[in-house]
């Protein structure tokens, strides 16, 4: 009797000491994982290329499966500036900015908010979301949503979980007819995006917040004022 | 068997009919109309003049020279006659003045914005299409819609 229970203490020691080891060799190879260097996704909207066809929000729309009366992704029209005939409009991207340090990431409670170490995109993990909304409060550009089919926070992921998966690239990129949008890694020097930054100037919505958002825009030309 | 056969033949038949006669009676009531009567055009274009429509409608007394000119030498000797289409003679900036003396800009800016944006730089043609009996903007799709601004400014 008491043998048996000797051997049954021996081994709920032993069981323990193997699990927390177990954890901690895990915690220590995922830890390792994190220092691996990561790149960056970032975005290149030019608005003086924009003509605000919508190509991109339809292919957005499409390709993630987002329902009717959300969106990931916008095009906010603004004008018309100047007189007839020769006006002009201008058009700006409504969507998730993937801000190095994110607002919504900090707040959210239960982690399903995070950014992907490996690509620097803000992501949702749908299953953790408990749909507090704590996130689309701390949002400063205000482009998170509660998907009315998973209950979830939802958002831009520059198509994570779709067209990045498949080595392409985002939906709205693809789709641009002309040419407006341009994605990819800002930590690669010889990357499109980090070219087109470095030859062009361009500006980036709410920098004072610091939030250090991974949207840029080329900012078309000046609105009706003229100096 | 056989019965059956019968019966989708005459169904068959009595569709065509219904169809043949709709297409009659569309075509019969445009021959009535003012405007397909104007026999200097017609005589010539049937085939391609007949008005379909809006604008057909009696109750607006449109010619054919309202839009397109006056004949002046046509089809023999110079004339000043204007057609509607990406192929026409006619700048874009002539043919919008032809439409925009009926449909002031402004009226056109509230129903689509892209009025503005191209004014007189594309032909109200480009996109609308007059002699039929529906212009395919009305009703256009938003997915459409966007298909048809990507046909014209897609960057190779």
């Amino acid at each position: 009797m008491s043998n048996s229970r000797r051997l049954f203490l021996k081994g709920a020691c032993i069981a323990v000491v193997g699990a927390s080891g177990f954890t901690l060799a895990r915690a220590k190879s995922t830890s390792a994982t994190n220092v691996e260097p990561a790149c960056k996704y970032a975005l290149v909207h030019d608005e003086t290329k924009c003509i605000g066809c919508d190509a991109c929000s339809i292919a957005c729309r499409e390709v993630n499966q987002v329902p009717e009366g959300v969106d990931r992704l916008e095009i906010k029209r603004e004008g018309p500036f100047g007189e007839y005939p020769n006006q002009q409009f201008h058009f700006t991207r409504i969507s998730c900015q993937h801000c190095d340090d994110a607002p919504c990431v900090k707040v959210c409670p239960t982690g399903a908010a995070y950014k992907d170490p490996k690509t620097g995109i803000v992501c949702v993990d749908e299953w953790k979301c408990v749909g507090c909304q704590y996130c689309i409060a701390a949002c400063p550009y205000q482009v998170r949503f509660i998907n009315p089919v998973t209950k979830a926070a939802d958002k831009c992921d520059f198509c994570k979980e779709t067209r990045l998966k498949e080595n392409s690239l985002p939906a709205c990129v693809s789709a641009c007819p002309t040419k407006a949008l341009t994605f990819g890694d800002i930590t690669d020097p010889q990357s499109q995006v980090v070219q087109v930054l470095k030859s062009t100037p361009s500006y980036r919505s709410k920098t004072d917040l610091g939030t250090r958002p991974k949207v840029f825009r080329i900012a078309s030309q000046s609105g009706e004022i003229e100096l | 068997m056989s019965r059956f056969f019968k019966y989708v033949a005459q169904m068959l038949i009595s569709i065509l009919v219904v169809v043949a006669a709709s297409t009659v009676s569309i075509q019969a009531v445009a021959d009535e109309l003012k405007i397909n009567k104007n026999k200097q055009c017609i005589m010539c274009h049937k085939r391609n003049g007949i008005m379909h429509g809006v604008h057909a409608n009696d109750a607006l007394d449109i010619r054919c020279q309202d839009c397109h000119g006056e004949k002046g030498g046509h089809p023999r000797k110079a004339s000043n006659l204007i057609g509607f289409s990406h192929k026409s003679t006619a700048d874009a900036a002539t043919q919008t003045q032809s439409c925009l003396k009926c449909h002031a800009h402004d009226v056109l800016a509230l129903h689509d914005w892209t009025h503005d944006a191209h004014s007189n730089k594309v032909n109200c043609a480009g996109c609308h299409t007059l002699h039929s009996n529906t212009d395919p903007m009305v009703d256009v799709s938003f997915q459409d819609r966007s298909k048809l601004c990507v046909s014209c400014h897609a960057t190779k």
